[in-house]
């Protein structure tokens, strides 16, 4: 999943200004792949165990100290829309737990284009509440705030 | 073809795979059994041993559980020599099923599964 300028992004109730992408990667932690005695391919693929990973690139314009805190957990909130209207919007959320925090100048042109010269990516992890649950839901946000 | 014991398939429902131990004699230490000398002896053929490697797989818990019942079934209440049959239409015959053994953990992806070692011996 790649959002692209999302409208508005908010961390554990903390709106984070000037995102200018967030990227929401899968992949198998444990994968189960089976062969039987008939043949060379394997009979049984299947994704016993999977992470999915979320990467929120911030655009910073000034010195930025704190920064986001690792291990801090909270619900991720993204809200995007195809146009400058509430029509089609939707939220992604989840909870999540930051993993890492990353800054980078803008010799990249990415973040220099958006509002600064400095670039932050932040690293979640998604949690599930209860393992079986995708940890991210996208529904529509067609009604509700601004 | 499925593969079967006693012409019951107890591994169909994921894949699995055969293999055969060592043959040969069966070797002992003379020292091992009051001989002071150094040296082997052989005391006989080695056992036959039939390894069945797989993952039993279905739907959810429950139906993985209910095929280890049954397997726990013939390991331990009818535990008599039969005939085991592979894929291939290989055939042991009078082997004994001995042991059974799940992995560490089920895993529950879009199915459930969970691996497993059973094994057959020919009793000597």
């Amino acid at each position: 999943m790649l959002i692209l300028n999302p409208d508005r992004v908010r961390f554990a109730g903390q709106a984070w200004p000037v995102v200018t992408a967030v990227m929401v990667d899968r992949s198998a932690e444990r994968l189960v792949e089976s062969w039987a005695d008939m043949g060379p391919y394997a009979v049984l693929v299947d994704v016993a165990e999977q992470r999915v990973t979320i990467r929120v690139t911030l655009a910073l314009s000034a010195t930025d100290l704190p920064g986001p805190e690792l291990g801090a957990q909270g619900l991720l909130e993204v809200w995007t829309s195809p146009t400058a209207s509430a029509a089609q919007r939707v939220r992604v959320a989840g909870q999540a737990v930051i993993t890492g925090v990353r800054h980078e100048m803008g010799a990249r042109g990415v973040a220099a284009s958006a509002a600064g010269a400095g670039m932050r990516v932040v690293t979640l992890a998604a949690v599930s509440d209860d393992g079986k649950l995708d940890p991210l839901f996208v529904a529509s946000a067609e009604v509700g705030p601004d | 073809m499925a593969s079967s014991f006693k012409g019951v398939d107890l591994f169909g429902s994921g894949p699995h795979r055969f293999s055969e131990g060592p043959a040969g004699q069966q070797m002992v230490a003379r020292i091992s059994i009051g001989i002071p000398s150094s040296g082997s002896i052989t005391i006989g053929d080695q056992e036959l041993i039939v390894t069945v490697r797989g993952r039993l797989v279905g739907a959810d818990d429950g139906e993985v559980w209910d095929q280890i019942d049954d397997i726990k079934a013939h390991l331990m209440l009818w535990n008599t020599p039969g005939m085991l049959i592979d894929h291939q239409g290989h055939v042991w015959s009078s082997i004994n099923f001995v042991r059974f053994e799940p992995e560490d953990r089920f895993d529950r992806g879009r199915v459930t599964s969970v691996g497993y070692v059973a094994r057959f011996v020919k009793l000597t």
